[in-house]
């Protein structure tokens, strides 16, 4: 890794720990109470810039598996590889989270609404591809079944997204549109989805970081083997 | 590729640290936070006083609402930094190896 990207890496972690800090505050104290749900809503400053990073993540999966599949790069397997990991980590903090907060506004923990049906259809799948990536030994076949698996995973984020429009649930729909939100929560979620988008990349390097690693591990034991 | 042994590495104790430490003190201090933050909105489910019933159990949602989110990204993040260390430690076993003059039977 070439000395920018380390400087950079360094910094940007450095960055996402303060602005955590920040983030935390504002969702406590920045944002106002808001009156029909209390102060469970609070979780909204998490739950939703989470679920956005977790599209994110799944995004970087697809093109991450599109330049595999052109280019044939070891990198941009790499890339795919750790971009679904930390979004399956998104998606996993979003489906406990959603729970948590529905229980004591919607009286539920769980209903097969269409968006968390989907939402749970999603992790399912990219839980899969890391599973095929785990029991597939030859590299090369590994990628190539990942890269197909993780673009086909990806059809379903825009479904996820539009489906508080398309179909009616318990979701509410254009929440974050502008006047929907009062203008103190607005800042706090913005302010809290640049953090979580940034801590999405930071983890992606340390994660790339370990792919790496396990590379240089598996040259090692062939010089090994070799010897 | 080869991995440089980065100066990242030696942050991510600290940054974990300081994460685990900014998650446990959102969890002792949630419920005084929250009361104490100004509230939006015509109507108010909590009295102007005290916390209703209502509230106070909204609050034990919302508590472990986020010491959830805590819990698994500090888990994430202890399992990277133990995956990697144990990875390098392998690298590092396996470069030894390989530097070590082997001696007249073929073992290192």
């Amino acid at each position: 890794m070439p000395t920018f990207l380390r400087r950079l890496d360094g910094v940007l972690t450095i960055l996402v720990v303060l602005a955590m800090f920040v983030a935390i505050h504002g969702a406590f104290l920045g944002a106002p109470k808001e009156s029909a749900m209390g102060n469970v809503q609070r979780l909204f400053y998490f739950h939703v810039p989470f679920a956005i990073g977790c599209f994110l993540g799944f995004f970087v999966v697809l093109i991450g598996s599109v330049g595999y599949l052109i280019r044939r790069g070891r990198s941009w397997d790499l890339v795919a590889e750790s971009a679904a990991e930390i979004g399956v980590l998104y998606c996993t903090i979003v489906l406990v989270t959603g729970p948590i907060w529905a229980r004591p506004i919607w009286g539920t923990w769980w209903t097969w609404e269409v968006r968390l049906t989907l939402t749970l259809l999603l992790w399912l799948i990219y839980v899969a591809y890391l599973l095929l990536r785990m029991f597939v030994d030859e590299p090369d076949q590994r990628a190539r079944f990942s890269a197909v698996l993780g673009i086909l995973g990806f059809l379903l984020v825009p479904f996820v997204y539009f489906s508080v429009y398309l179909w009616k649930g318990l979701h509410p729909s254009g929440v974050l549109k502008k006047g929907n939100l009062d203008p103190a929560m607005r800042q706090v979620f913005l302010f809290n989805l640049w953090t979580i988008l940034l801590l999405f990349f930071v983890l992606l390097g340390l994660r790339m970081q370990l792919g790496m690693a396990r590379e240089e591990l598996d040259q090692v034991r062939e010089l090994e083997r070799d010897r | 590729m080869t991995v440089q042994r980065s100066n990242l590495r030696d942050l991510l104790p600290a940054a974990l640290a300081a994460l685990l430490l900014a998650g446990a003190l959102l969890l002792v201090c949630t419920p005084v936070w929250a009361s104490a933050a100004p509230e939006t909105g015509a109507t108010s489910m909590a009295g102007d006083a005290s916390l209703s019933a209502v509230e106070a159990r909204r609050l034990r949602f919302l508590f472990w609402g986020y010491a959830a989110i805590w819990l698994l990204l500090g888990g994430y993040i202890v399992s990277l930094g133990w995956r990697l260390r144990t990875v390098r430690a392998e690298i590092g076993r396996l470069r030894d190896r390989l530097a070590a003059p082997r001696s007249r039977d073929g073992a290192a």
